[in-house]
């Protein structure tokens, strides 16, 4: 009985990938793009720049194809590249903010001080208030370290465990830990600081 | 400012306080300024990040078609690239015996050239008795040498008593 592609085990498609069928390895990345652009999107936001990373990831698992030894998910090593590839992009991109926390919007302001008196901000749609919430995130990020971004993507945006985490980055739970808790610490300091001068504002408007 | 609070928003996050530890910081910090700002703060960070996650670029249909064909380039151009470098690691090599070849060539060339005429090997035309002997049979009666002619031309003239040089 001749299995359709889709019913093929990763495993089974690794060994033929490695043997040099295109066809198999066509197949991971079909199967596995999804996941891949998920974990790229969560720290870049340009389309063109995440299918770029994508690819990236998907060509080093092509020449590291025989690294992969069976014993996690195929789904949990690329994943594990894709993290990767992310960090070093980040790394690398690493460059001065082009605006500052200090340069919130107008709807920036308006969904902060909504959000603090759990009220709805008026005039926006909802895609529109994630967006702004999203774009909020980057201002933030730029103030924290690569680590300190991962980390908290995937805990507290994600959900994750420490455990999870410390899988996908690599590093042992202890650091993930750690870093988590100066994450947390350093980030809240700089959403403390955007709150007061925020109010400083209110008060002198 | 209670630090068991602080500790507590942030070793745990907001996400991961329990009921009753909520409630003891709604509490707290209905009196504590300091805390309600740092409460407040870790709020809107589980916010900002869950809305930063929730925005996902999607796959394109021909992500793997692009992956695949981006593949087969590199392998056509690391092949190139191979022997690209075994040329480069060869050439001094081939171009030092290909010198010497040439210039051995050229060296047989110009000596075969420049070889003087003393120098060029002279062989007369030999004659011998033989040839004396046989050729006399083509020559006609009166031209034919006789014995005596024959033993001059070999063994040299002899003197008037008879007797050689």
């Amino acid at each position: 009985m001749v299995l359709k592609t889709d019913q093929v085990a990763d495993s089974i498609l690794v060994s033929q990938a490695c043997a040099g069928d295109e066809d198999a390895f066509a197949e991971i990345v079909r199967r596995y793009s999804p996941r891949v652009f998920r974990i790229v999107s969560r720290f870049f936001r340009r389309p063109t720049l995440v299918e770029e990373l994508a690819q990236d990831v998907f060509l080093k698992a092509y020449t590291h194809l025989s690294d992969y030894e069976g014993r996690g998910s195929l789904e949990g090593w690329l994943s594990r590249i894709a993290t990767s590839v992310c960090l070093n992009a980040l790394r690398s991109a690493r460059q001065r903010p082009e605006s500052s926390l200090a340069d919130l919007t107008e709807a920036e302001a308006k969904w902060l001080e909504a959000s603090l008196s759990n009220s709805t901000v008026k005039g926006y749609q909802d895609a529109e208030k994630d967006l702004i919430a999203a774009d909020l995130a980057d201002k933030l990020f730029r103030e924290l370290s690569e680590d300190d971004r991962v980390v908290l993507t995937f805990i507290e945006g994600d959900g994750l465990s420490v455990k999870e985490t410390a899988t996908l980055t690599g590093w042992s739970q202890a650091k993930v830990k750690v870093q988590l808790f100066r994450a947390r610490r350093r980030m809240r300091k700089v959403l403390e600081e955007l709150l007061d001068s925020q109010a400083q504002r209110l008060v002198k408007s | 400012m209670d630090q068991h609070v602080l500790r507590l928003i942030t070793e745990k996050g907001i996400n991961g306080l329990s009921e009753s530890e909520l409630a003891l910081i709604q509490t707290h910090t209905e009196e504590c300024r300091e805390c309600l700002r740092a409460y407040q703060a870790a709020r809107l960070m589980a916010t900002i990040l869950k809305a930063r996650v929730n925005e996902t670029v999607e796959s394109t249909p021909f992500f793997h078609t692009r992956v695949m064909a981006t593949l087969r380039e590199r392998h056509s151009n690391e092949e190139t690239t191979i022997f690209y470098r075994l040329w480069r690691m060869v050439w001094p090599t081939v171009s030092a015996m290909l010198a010497v070849i040439i210039a051995l060539l050229i060296g047989n060339f110009i000596l075969r050239f420049q070889a003087s005429p003393s120098e060029q090997s002279y062989t007369p035309d030999s004659y011998t008795v033989e040839t004396l002997i046989l050729e006399e049979g083509d020559a006609t009666a009166s031209e034919q040498i006789n014995d005596n002619e024959v033993f001059s031309a070999v063994f040299g003239p002899e003197d008037e008593n008879g007797q050689d040089y």
